[in-house]
């Protein structure tokens, strides 16, 4: 991989630095003017007398500017955009002296991104030696801050809901249609034609409005919002939405928040719903990751499913995305379909290999009350599969995507080493987020809150929180009523991050969990992990990533005295296929066992 | 009818047995004992089982009115309070002026399932002017409602009607309502006994049933004037001679005078009324007397304490009364006097013949149990009124909190049962299995299904329950009788000489063509054949002796099904007999499992065995290791099954939205897993412990 630069330019360095260094994420630029960091270059001067900052973008590749059409390489930010602000105002202050330092300040992407080169250049090299594979491969594209986590030092994820988010759910509800699987807080447009295109807009439009508005008066409430580390585009069906549309979501959140000069930006499209034209605005925008639903290689299977598209489709999707050099992408499958055989399942992941993504999410298709599918079928019933045929579909999706190179880094999700979805990580790892729009779900503050699922609840909704703010007494009081969620209690603290962290193949961070809820609850979760790891469905590892073999796990639990052996297991992780296989069973029976009431 | 609203009925219905001394039973009913023999003791003191009307205990009771489930022959007229002021002021006023105890005919209608008793009865309340066309279907509705909002039912315990026969004398007329499960028998020979006379309803195309016969015996024993009455007259199948003859020939009625009638179309209504004021003989004036009334019915009211539904036999009663419960022995001022009809309307006096009910502030109906007999605290009948009985369970099983802290709720709301429920029985036990809890004792499965339905909707209790038995009888080696309602406590082979069971005498009354079936059933359970005789060409009559434990099961179910539903039956108890029983035990992934052990029969050991085998391997989940299930006998392995390991229990999607309600499901499943039991290792769901109830059905 290049090394990579970003040049800023100022008259002072003494104030970029220090903004810089203080905050130590925080760069004076945001994420969306350059769509592929790795091949940038730019450059911000701050002109004093007409107190504005220019950019200069000096990347060939992607003569685009996203602020002005006709892509010329420099452009103006208004200077009311909270981070130009921070930096400008420190340039300021001192008068003339800024004139004395004009040497142009170099940063490098070390310096942005730090550690981040190297990390994958290590991280390669251990899961070449080969040295638990799985374990090694949940350590995120953090990976740095993880190891310190493992040497048992610092973490700054450990307070999990607390502190303010740093990433960002935002739910755009259009479909097309309703896929029969689908029980989402969907809201479904049909096909764009004219008769029907203004009432789409109009009804895009305003919704995208309201969420602006949910955005600012969630945002302006906080003292102070860190700028966003990811942003997923969820729904629905986000490529449905216009650019224009996007954008003004992007921008609203930049100027609220802001992005961190690394943010993860992803995307869900659906094959049949974008061009290269859009997709190129969406990457423009600052998209950087897209998640591209294609959910079967198999004509049959997705009519069968209600899907919009069909394979057609799917193939000139990719043929956009990989045109357009997007190199973070995902691709969606689902597994257990009706009349779905083992051989149509392996052919589909055989193909989805060939066109070798950078991640790989399989969704054991799960009937929900309400669906088409709901209606129709019976788990377990023909003509889907039964629990056992299910179970090899899981096995043999774990064994071919993890011989083709991928990482099996989630219960239903796979990567490239280095390419693991850094916003999913962020639930996994109960640490806080926000969500906005229909139906989405936010946690900060120690609060889950889901928002509304209808366009008119959550329309009601958002004008309680903008009145809120504003001193409206009774509108507070239903604010409140919305609100009333009242902060996580330990137990379900305890149980969302038993829940979560067994999701991942690094497993339980006991050193976090002593941390957070005592030592006794340490001993108390190993105990009750006992049979699972002498049935092998578990494995207790060591900080040097060393499994502890279960005689010596039951041993150092039998002993009165937390013994050594016991303080030297860091995390405890399910195993790959079976632990993840029957995860609910474990995880289930953990909650059972727990010592809170 | 929902099955709340079914509970709610028949549970308020429960009769309420208890002799002089039964309070003090109750008390040591209530407090630990040794073990289960307490209520062994009065099942002993039973020389045989009241009669009983056909029915199943699991059967919704709906030849009665109280608990009538269609809605064609709805209870129309059962008492509605929101309209109590109005009947009072249009028409109420005749009926409550006093009328000599020459005028008043008190009476009940008997008749089997679905011949059409409640609709009579609302044609009866119709002519008279009891109530008015218009309020008939209104006031079923808003039963209906009340039922199901205020967890009471409103039922016609009786109505009083006021009715000018063609010699131009106004006539009272009671209507006293009999309860119809055979869980409830009792209560159905404590009405009749508060009556005169009886209208014997038959269905003209069916003719007459098993339970026609048990409630005319009944009827005759308490010496009532019997009105044949041939229903359902319009019907295309009726054939009201051929059924007539049958009445005369089975039942040894002189049905010359019987009516026809068509308590649909209101054919001979006007028969019946004169019939009734002609036949039924008035009720003796002794109203000079000290006060006796019987007591036929009581139901808990959380504002008014309990109501009394009573006939006054002599003396008469007044408000504000000073009256004692010559049983309970206790003493209560009368609050609230009236009468029904069908509403209640207070009156402030009755007299002796007259059907009434009262209201005293009396906290439970264990205190005023049906059969006991009021009398006046201040001028004392010498002797209680004849016919009053202990409430003996027939059914026993182990309810258990199935968390171990909920015991205390548990205590608490059988005691609350008990308020309303004087048959329920109760003692503390403890199994290694299942921790503490209680062994209770019922007047059949009905009964106790509505026990458990409750405790478990309206207290919120999460219960195990053990399967329903019997009251063994075992001779030990060391000369004793040990009395055991609980497998687990039988003792061990090698103590006991023999093993007695309860048997009862069942008489079947089935069209021919399904005798054989019904001989092939009883057979399959173990029955010995009795008797059989022809009561008509095409009708048979099949009596059987039978172990009630085989009778607790399905048996009904099966008779029903197997005749198509033409067959009736009646039981009775008949007494101990020795059988060759042995105790099956359950093991699982090689652990015994205490609380699924069976008393069966040694020949069906095997049969059930295995039949218990795979119902196990049924409802026992996968678990992550493969489950061994087998049955035994002593040591020996009669039947075994395995339960292969589990293979995928996973949740594919866990994203920020799913988080909050994935946990809901995760901790769903670990509230369930806290519902099962260990057994060893193996995690156990409560579904398997009523798989023994059921398994008779598996061996068939």
């Amino acid at each position: 991989m290049k090394r990579c630069v970003v040049e800023l330019t100022s008259y002072s360095t003494y104030h970029v630095s220090r903004t810089y260094c203080k905050q130590n994420r925080c760069v004076p630029l945001s994420q969306k003017m350059y769509p592929d960091m790795r091949t940038c270059f730019i450059e911000i001067s701050y002109q004093v007398r007409t107190n504005t900052v220019s950019l200069k973008y000096a990347d060939k590749r992607h003569p685009c500017w996203p602020f002005q059409t006709g892509c010329p390489t420099s452009g103006f930010l208004n200077l009311q955009k909270r981070r130009i602000v921070a930096f400008s105002c420190s340039c300021q202050r001192p008068g003339g002296e800024a004139e004395k330092h004009k040497q142009p300040l170099r940063l490098r992407t070390d310096d942005v991104f730090p550690g981040n080169n190297e990390l994958h250049a290590q991280r390669l090299e251990r899961s070449n030696a080969n040295v638990h594979n799985s374990f090694v491969s949940a350590i995120g594209p953090n990976g740095g801050r993880d190891e310190q986590t493992v040497a048992g030092l610092h973490n700054d994820d450990v307070h999990a809901g607390n502190g303010l988010p740093t990433s960002a759910y935002v739910h755009l509800p259009f479909c097309k249609r309703r896929c029969f699987y689908c029980d989402f807080a969907i809201v479904a447009i049909g096909q764009r034609n004219d008769a029907n295109s203004t009432n789409i807009d109009s009804t895009m439009g305003s919704y995208v409005t309201t969420l602006c508005k949910e955005i600012t008066s969630t945002l302006s409430q906080l003292p102070q919002a860190s700028p966003l580390k990811t942003l997923f585009f969820g729904g629905g069906t986000p490529s449905l939405l216009p650019p224009q549309y996007l954008s003004r979501i992007v921008d609203t959140l930049d100027q609220h928040c802001g992005f961190q000069c690394d943010a993860e930006i992803s995307m869900e499209m659906d094959p049949g719903t974008f061009d290269k034209q859009t997709l190129k605005q969406f990457l423009g925008l600052g998209v950087n990751r897209v998640s591209l639903g294609v959910q079967s290689f198999n004509e049959d299977f997705l009519k069968a499913c209600g899907r919009s598209h069909g394979l057609q489709d799917v193939y000139e999707a990719l043929d956009i995305i990989t045109g357009l050099n997007v190199s973070n992408w995902s691709l969606d499958l689902i597994s257990s379909l009706p009349h779905q055989t083992l051989e149509h399942w392996e052919e589909c992941l055989r193909e989805a290999i060939g066109l070798s993504p950078a991640h790989v999410s399989v969704y054991d298709l799960q009937i929900e009350e309400g669906t088409k599918f709901g209606v129709w079928y019976k788990p377990g019933h023909h003509p889907l599969p039964d629990e056992d045929k299910s179970a090899s579909f899981y096995r043999l999706a774990s064994s071919l995507l993890r011989e083709a190179g991928y990482e099996h880094y989630e219960i239903s999700n796979y990567a490239k080493p280095g390419f693991q979805c850094r916003h999913n990580m962020v639930y996994w790892k109960n640490q806080p987020y926000y969500g906005f729009g229909l139906g989405a779900t936010s946690y900060f503050n120690g609060k889950r809150f889901s928002r509304p699922r209808k366009l008119k609840g959550y329309a009601d909704f958002v004008e309680l929180c903008i009145n809120q703010s504003s001193d409206n007494f009774s509108a507070n009081e239903e604010y409140l009523s919305f609100y009333s969620n009242t902060v996580e209690s330990v137990e379900d603290r305890v149980c969302d991050t038993i829940m979560l962290s067994l999701r991942l193949a690094s497993g339980l961070n006991l050193n976090e969990l002593s941390k957070n809820f005592g030592h006794e609850l340490r001993v108390h979760i190993c105990k009750s992990f006992l049979p699972f790891i002498n049935s092998g469905h578990a494995v207790a590892v060591d900080s040097k990533f060393k499994t502890v073999p279960p005689d010596t796990f039951s041993t150092a639990l039998s002993e009165q005295s937390a013994s050594k052996v016991l303080k030297d297991v860091i995390f405890i992780r399910l195993t790959d296929p079976d632990g993840f296989l029957l995860s609910n069973e474990i995880i289930s029976s953990l909650f059972t066992d727990l010592p809170i009431k | 009818m929902d099955i709340l609203a079914r509970i709610q009925a028949a549970s308020i219905t429960a009769p309420c047995l208890a002799p002089q001394h039964h309070h003090k039973h109750l008390q040591q009913l209530c407090f630990p004992m040794s073990t289960g023999h307490h209520f062994s003791c009065f099942y002993m003191h039973q020389n045989h089982f009241p009669v009983a009307m056909p029915g199943h205990p699991c059967r919704i009771p709906s030849g009665s009115i109280r608990c009538q489930s269609g809605a064609v022959e709805a209870p129309e007229m059962q008492d509605v309070k929101f309209s109590k002021s109005m009947l009072s002021f249009d028409m109420g006023k005749d009926r409550l002026s006093k009328v000599p105890a020459s005028q008043i005919r008190n009476f009940s209608i008997i008749a089997h399932i679905d011949h059409g008793k409640s609709t009579l009865a609302d044609k009866l309340l119709q002519v008279t002017g009891t109530v008015s066309d218009r309020e008939m279907k209104e006031q079923f509705l808003d039963n209906m409602d009340l039922e199901r909002e205020r967890g009471i039912t409103i039922k016609l315990q009786a109505a009083r009607m006021r009715y000018v026969a063609k010699d131009g004398e106004p006539y009272c007329l009671n209507l006293i309502d009999t309860p119809g499960h055979v869980d409830f028998s009792y209560e159905v020979s404590r009405s009749l006994a508060a009556c005169e006379g009886a209208l014997l309803v038959v269905d003209a195309s069916q003719g007459v049933e098993a339970q026609t016969l048990a409630n005319v015996y009944l009827a005759l024993e308490n010496n009532l004037e019997i009105i044949p009455v041939l229903n359902k007259i319009d019907l295309p199948g009726a054939d009201p001679e051929r059924v007539r003859n049958e009445i005369e020939e089975i039942v040894g009625l002189d049905c010359s005078e019987a009516i026809f009638c068509s308590a649909k179309e209101g054919i001979g209504i006007q028969e019946i009324l004169e019939s009734i004021v002609a036949k039924v003989p008035p009720p003796k004036d002794t109203s000079m007397n000290p006060l006796r009334a019987l007591i036929f019915d009581s139901y808990y009211d959380p504002y008014r304490g309990v109501i009394v539904y009573f006939r006054v036999v002599d003396g008469s009663i007044k408000i504000h009364d000073k009256i004692q419960f010559m049983a309970s022995g206790k003493e209560y001022e009368v609050d609230e006097l009236g009468v029904l009809s069908p509403g209640q309307m207070q009156v402030n006096e009755l007299f002796a013949g007259e059907v009434g009910y009262l209201a005293a502030s009396i906290r439970s109906v264990a205190d005023a149990r049906v059969g006991d007999t009021i009398t006046s605290s201040a001028n004392k009948a010498g002797m209680a009124l004849s016919g009053y009985q202990e409430a003996v369970p027939m059914v026993f099983c182990g309810l258990f909190p199935v968390d171990a802290d909920q015991f205390g709720e548990l205590r608490e709301a059988l005691e609350k049962l008990q308020l309303n429920d004087a048959a329920l029985k109760y003692e503390p036990e403890s199994s290694s299995a299942m921790g503490f809890g209680f062994r209770c004792g019922f007047l059949g499965l009905l009964h106790m299904e509505i026990v458990q339905e409750r405790l478990e909707r309206e207290y919120g209790l999460n219960l195990i329950t053990t399967a329903p038995s019997v009251v063994y009888r075992v001779q030990c080696a060391d000369n004793t009788v040990v009395e055991c309602s609980n497998p687990c406590e039988l003792p061990e082979p090698g103590k006991r000489v023999w093993i007695e069971e309860p048997f009862v005498n069942i008489e079947m009354i089935t069209p021919k063509e399904y005798i054989g079936t019904l001989m092939e059933l009883a057979q399959e359970r173990r029955g010995e054949f009795k008797e059989m005789k022809y009561i008509t060409e095409s009708r048979a009559s099949v009596i059987y002796i039978l172990p009630l434990a085989e009778m607790v099961g399905d048996f009904f179910d099966q008779l029903k099904s197997r005749s198509k539903g033409y067959a009736s039956m009646e039981y009775s108890l008949s007494g101990y007999r020795k059988s060759d029983l042995v105790r099956l035990d359950i093991l699982i992934n090689g652990e015994p499992m205490d609380p699924l052990a069976a008393i069966v029969h040694k020949d069906k050991a095997f049969a059930v065995g295995r039949a218990l085998t795979q119902k196990l391997k049924e409802l026992i989940p996968r678990q992550m290791f493969k489950i061994p299930i087998q049955v035994t006998i002593g040591t020996r392995v009669i039947a075994s099954e395995s339960i292969s390991a589990m293979r995928k229990d996973v949740l594919a999607k866990c994203y920020g939205g799913d988080i909050s309600r994935k946990k809901k499901l995760l901790k769903k499943q670990a509230e369930g897993k806290k519902r099962m039991k260990s057994v060893g290792r193996v995690e156990v769901p409560q579904d398997a412990f009523m798989a023994v109830l059921r398994l008779e059905k598996e061996v068939v």
